[in-house]
């Protein structure tokens, strides 16, 4: 994908953290309702206002259902075109954010942020999740 | 809990625009000054009959209304400034018919006017958002676009002839900021932007104003306004986010807010004669008149392609060339909106006249997201 250059891109935000099973959004959860979303946040639940107090970091897989993909042709920052993708992860919230550039995309693929990929990315990019090697998944 | 229409009756009295238009270098009051002095024009009154202002302005930061509504002659009226992103005048509109309704004023003006200046609150918030890309709206309206043609069989060619429509509008609009009529081919032409969106079919940047002035029954009579050029208010709407699970906030927030318009109103919304949409994005057009019940989900491109939403169709939408060539200054676009409808209603829009207009209902989605939706009728 494209990358910014050296004077355009911003410090990296920490949105993302790399696992043993695959790379992590960090949102947050709602110890009173249960809700989850991105991105992370300490103001209050969404769904049912519970106040900071109930507000915990949580880590949501980066891995779901593509839903929607469009190449952006211009953009103020970021050298153009690149692949923006609409993502509704296996844990619930909907995300948009850069796709590879690598894959023909069609909606209904797997998607998966890749950990090596992310760690030489400053932002999170969308790439086609690999088959499971073991018997389960 | 009371609707404004539970209140007593409001009237459109007065309307006034500075021509939507590319970023120039004139002042925000010459902008404004232009609409309100229209306005005023338009009906009759004059400045000290105004008791109350609303200045709806997005973009010129505090402090607006005043510095400019001053050199009307400092009456010392009521002005308060309005913020509600896209919806904005609208909202400065809703306020207006709101302090009028209520009997705390006999006469009101609500007052859009921006220049292209300024950023959003977003950047104040604290949170990092998950792409940097992902927030600018056009990209994430791509993305919608892409999934829509996907899963209700749309073509390309059926949205871009919204863009057809409402260009072809805005050429008949003497206050729209793009005035040329466009060929299908020359929309699907116009350089890409993101996705299947491409130039014309985004709304342009500008600048610009409206005023809408408000009156009870009283002032009506008191100033002698001609009675067969006044629109009563019969609907005031306003929602914001509350949708969850994956659906699109602000299609959710149309059919909340335009189905509680439409039981305050009593009406149907097959037999609204104009409608003016939020169509920042050619896109919008057909999402919004299928969520406001305009026609069944999936026929919005059907119903366009065999002219239902033309001037002199079963309803005109966008008239006026609506956000893609009326353009989009913010804070007057939705004044602009009410603006459009009381000249059809009045059946004084000329070579854009909807034949026989008499209900009228205005949209504007904001980012929030926030919705708001008036219905007007002769
Ligand atoms: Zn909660």
């Amino acid at each position: 994908m494209a990358r910014p250059t050296e004077e355009t891109a911003p410090e990296p935000p920490r949105i993302w953290e790399k696992t043993g099973g695959g790379a992590v959004l960090i949102g947050w959860a709602c110890g009173q309702c249960g809700q989850r979303g991105l991105p992370r946040q300490y103001f209050g639940c969404e769904r049912c206002g519970a106040p900071r107090e109930d507000i915990s970091e949580s880590a949501l897989a980066a891995r779901g259902v593509l839903r929607s993909s469009a190449s952006i042709e211009r953009h103020a920052v970021w050298p153009v075109p690149f692949l923006m993708g609409e993502v509704e992860l296996d844990d619930g919230p909907i995300v948009h954010s850069f796709l590879s550039a690598e894959t023909a995309w069609e909606p209904g693929m797997r998607v998966a942020g890749d950990a090596d990929d992310l760690s030489r990315e400053p932002y999170l990019i969308f790439v086609l999740e690999e088959k499971p090697h073991g018997t389960h998944h | 809990m009371a609707r404004i229409t539970d209140l007593r009756p409001v009237h459109v009295a007065g309307i006034g625009l500075h021509p939507y238009q590319y970023p120039t270098e004139t002042s925000y009051i010459e902008l404004g000054l232009h609409a309100v002095r229209e306005a005023l024009a338009d009906a009759g009154v004059p400045w000290p009959s105004v008791e109350a202002a609303f200045v709806g302005t997005a973009r010129l930061g505090m402090a607006a209304g005043v510095p400019m509504l001053r050199y009307l002659g400092m009456t010392g009226l009521r002005v308060s400034q309005v913020e509600n992103a896209s919806a904005t005048g609208s909202t400065a509109f809703r306020q207006a018919v709101a302090e009028v309704a209520s009997g705390l004023a006999d006469v009101a003006i609500a007052i859009g006017v921006d220049k292209a200046l300024g950023k959003i609150a977003a950047a104040g918030t604290g949170i990092t958002p998950i792409s940097p890309a992902a927030d600018i709206p056009f990209a994430r309206y791509a993305l919608l676009t892409e999934r829509y043609l996907a899963e209700a069989g749309y073509t390309r060619e059926q949205i871009a002839m919204v863009a057809v429509k409402n260009h072809g509008n805005g050429a008949l609009n003497p206050y729209a900021q793009r005035r040329k009529k466009r060929t299908l081919e020359e929309v699907l032409a116009a350089p890409a932007v993101a996705g299947p969106l491409n130039g014309l079919q985004i709304t342009p940047q500008g600048e610009g104003a409206a005023a809408v002035i408000v009156m009870s029954e009283d002032a009506i009579q008191r100033y002698g306004v001609a009675r067969d050029r006044t629109v009563r208010v019969a609907a005031s709407a306003t929602t914001s986010d509350q949708a969850f699970d994956g659906q699109n906030a602000d299609v959710a927030l149309t059919v909340s807010a335009t189905n509680a318009a439409y039981e305050e109103w009593g009406g149907d919304p097959k037999d609204l004669d104009i409608v003016e949409v939020h169509d920042a994005f050619a896109i919008e057009e057909l999402l919004f008149v299928e969520a406001m019940g305009l026609c069944p989900p999936g026929a919005g491109a059907g119903e366009l392609a065999a002219g239902s939403f033309n001037i002199g169709g079963r309803t005109a939408v966008s008239p006026s060339g609506g956000l893609l060539a009326m353009g989009h200054p913010l804070g007057p676009t939705g004044l602009g909106q009410i603006a459009e409808i009381t000249r059809q209603l009045r059946g004084e829009a000329g070579d854009r006249q909807h034949p026989g207009a008499k209900t009228g209902l205005a949209h504007m989605v904001g980012i929030g997201p926030v919705c708001v939706v008036h219905i007007l009728e002769r």
